[in-house]
């Protein structure tokens, strides 16, 4: 049973009296453990998907079956369940909140379950995770104190506090400078290979691909298998 | 839930400028209400006890039909000056004292010109027992009336200044008697007032109750009966348990009857204090929904970034409601603190007013009401959650990917 499989999926918005196809039927599945990378040019449609498939966004045809259950049209609250157990995101823009510090950035997605756990294993696990991705040292700083590279840092283990099932990354490296990148990459790749973290992970820069193990294409709102040389 | 309040905190704090502004706004409004209505109850106090005490006591005993008579001062709609019905009246539960008068209209004059006065014949002991602050009617050149003088008369200060007359001088009076019989008495003069009320001023004559009973043929006999009260507070329950007492023949009227003019400003004054508090809440609301809206924008980012992490948009409603309840809470406890210092300082202090047309001055004590405190703070924290409704529900209906794209 793959981890995700999407079939014949379409994504319609609405811009004025226009209506944008962003996705054209697509097909794809990632198993448990797989580390893929989507890649395509600007507005080709990467961060759409990755919007269904973090069901943050709802799709407009065909079916998303996240560990065989469908959830291409669940509710908000429960929407936002699945996204707090089973989902971990890593932004662009690291979307930090800008008042908590690291280890309150880190525990938030566990602070705002109806029934947390204990507020000591919770800060017991922020800890180590915020020690697994390189943070130990700077974990009461405050967001603006940081560097980008260690903003995205403490994004990755907010993604992973949780062990979802799958953590998503859209275009996480875009706001890096290249040598920070491919520290990002590399963490990725690590806690991929170390702890069996599922990665589904966009870029448009075709440099990134040579990291990963599976790589998807995405342009004209339909995603093919491998690396799109024409980029 | 710890949590929550943390973050609304946090989030408050953050802007502090903002926050600030707001609090002081609600902190301000809150105080104005407290204390502005303190102050009132305080004027409001003061003039009552200016009626009262001065000049109407708190309850007057007539015959029946004498407040609605077409003559001014009805002299055969009269009581006796003692017996049975004086002391029903003297014994009813809640009265403090009571006094007699007569009150006659006649002329006043000193051989070359003669001018008419609203006259009222005054025990010279019981009325200051009933009407304490009345001796502050006249100031220290004379004295008012007195049971020494048998025929020493007040005059209103301006009656007194048109004849030119001084205590020492004597004039002459003349009424017609409850018979219509029209006859004339000399009258010394003992003291001026001091023409608090223009009206008054000009037409006010005041001797003792003997002298007035001699003047217009009714020995024995007098108009009214004035009631003080031990407690202000229960006035209407004593006014119905002598109207019981006295029977049909006899009507009893409040302060408030008998000075329907004044009753209507004392009115008119709480209204004014009503309009007042209800544009600071509106003030109060308009700033917060600012703040809470400037908040909301400043924030769909982060709004985003929270729904995108799973949080339902229940939890988002109830943050932006704690940070607007926590300004509420804060701001107004603020305020009733300030408002009620201040209140009780001034109550101590008391406040030195003229009011119009008064020659008198007057000390205004502020009436602290810790219920009106509470019932600000409750205003102003439920004005606050109002406020934050609409854009507590905007944040919570964003879409996560929409705020997420935001720059
Ligand atoms: N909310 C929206 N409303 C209207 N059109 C949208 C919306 N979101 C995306 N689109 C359109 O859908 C298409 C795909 O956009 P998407 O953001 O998924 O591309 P992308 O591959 O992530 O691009 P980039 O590399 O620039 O991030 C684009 O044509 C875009 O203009
Ligand atoms: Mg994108």
């Amino acid at each position: 049973m793959p981890l995700i499989q999407l079939k014949d999926v379409h994504k319609e918005y609405l811009l004025g009296e226009n209506v944008v196809h962003a996705l054209k039927g697509v097909d794809m599945s990632v198993e448990k453990g797989e580390f893929t990378v989507v890649t395509g040019p600007s507005g080709s449609g990467k961060s759409t998907l990755l919007n269904i498939i973090g069901c943050l966004d709802r799709l407009t045809r065909g079916s998303y079956k996240l560990e065989d259950q469908e959830v291409g049209q669940t509710d908000f609250d429960e929407l936002a369940d699945v996204r707090n157990h089973k989902i971990g995101f890593i932004f662009q823009s690291f979307n930090l909140i800008p008042v908590l510090d690291v280890l309150e950035n880190v525990e938030f997605p566990c602070l705002i379950r109806s029934k947390p756990e204990p507020r000591k294993v919770i800060r017991e696990r922020a800890r180590q995770v915020a020690e697994d991705v390189g943070l130990g040292s700077v974990v009461h700083h405050r967001p603006d104190q940081l560097s980008g590279g260690q903003r995205q840092r403490v994004a990755i283990a907010r993604a992973l506090v949780t062990h979802p099932s799958l953590v998503l990354a859209d275009e996480p490296t875009a706001n890096l400078d290249s040598v920070t990148s491919n520290q990002i990459i590399d963490l990725m790749l690590k806690l991929n290979a170390d702890k069996g973290v599922t990665f589904l992970f966009s870029t448009h820069d075709p440099r990134v691909t040579k990291h990963a193990r599976r790589v998807l294409s995405i342009s004209d709102g339909k995603v093919s298998e491998g690396a799109n040389d024409s980029h | 839930m710890w949590t929550f309040l943390s973050l609304a905190f946090r989030g408050l704090v953050r802007n502090r400028g903002r926050s600030l502004l707001t609090l002081l706004a609600i902190t301000v409004g809150v105080g104005v209400v407290i204390f502005g209505s303190a102050f009132g109850e305080g004027v409001v106090d003061t003039m009552v006890q200016q009626v009262v005490n001065a000049r109407a006591g708190a309850l007057q005993v007539h015959r029946k039909g004498y407040m609605d008579s077409m003559d001014a001062a009805p002299l055969k709609l009269d009581l006796p000056d003692s017996g049975a019905v004086l002391e029903a009246t003297r014994s009813t539960p809640g009265v403090r004292a009571v006094t007699r008068r007569i009150r006659f209209g006649g002329m006043l004059n000193n051989g070359t010109r003669s001018s008419m006065v609203m006259g009222a014949g005054l025990d010279p002991v019981e009325e200051f027992a009933v009407c304490p602050d009345r001796r502050a009617e006249v100031p220290e050149t004379g004295t008012h009336v007195r049971a020494d003088a048998d025929h020493g008369a007040v005059l209103g200060g301006e009656l007194a200044r048109s004849y030119g007359v001084k205590p020492g001088d004597t004039l002459t009076v003349t009424a017609a008697g409850r018979e219509g019989a029209v006859n004339a008495l000399d009258i010394d003069v003992v003291g001026l007032t001091r023409g608090a009320a223009a009206l008054e001023s000009k037409r006010q004559l005041m001797v003792p109750l003997s002298h007035a009973q001699g003047l217009l043929g009714m020995p024995g006999r007098v108009t009214e009966y004035v009631v003080a009260v031990d407690d202000l507070r229960q006035l209407h329950d004593v006014q119905a348990r002598l109207s019981a007492r006295l029977g049909p023949e006899y009507e009893v009227h409040s302060w408030e009857q008998v000075m329907p003019f004044l009753y209507g400003t004392v009115g008119r004054m709480r209204m004014i204090l009503g309009g007042v508090s209800l544009v600071l809440f509106v003030m109060v609301v308009f700033g917060v929904i600012n703040t809470m809206l400037m908040s909301v924008y400043e924030r769909v980012r982060e709004i985003g970034t929270m729904l995108a992490v799973g949080m339902r948009r229940g939890q988002v409603l109830r943050l932006f409601l704690l940070e607007a309840a926590a300004l509420g809470l804060v701001g107004g406890g603020l305020g009733a603190v300030l408002g009620l210092a201040a209140t009780l300082y001034y109550s101590g202090a008391g406040i030195v007013i003229s009011p119009p047309g008064s020659v008198v001055q007057q000390v205004v004590r502020p009436e602290a009401s810790p219920a009106v405190a509470l019932a600000a703070v409750a205003v102003a924290m439920v004005g606050a959650l109002l406020a934050a409704a609409y854009p507590a529900a905007r944040a919570a209906r964003m879409n996560p990917v929409d705020a997420l794209r935001t720059v």
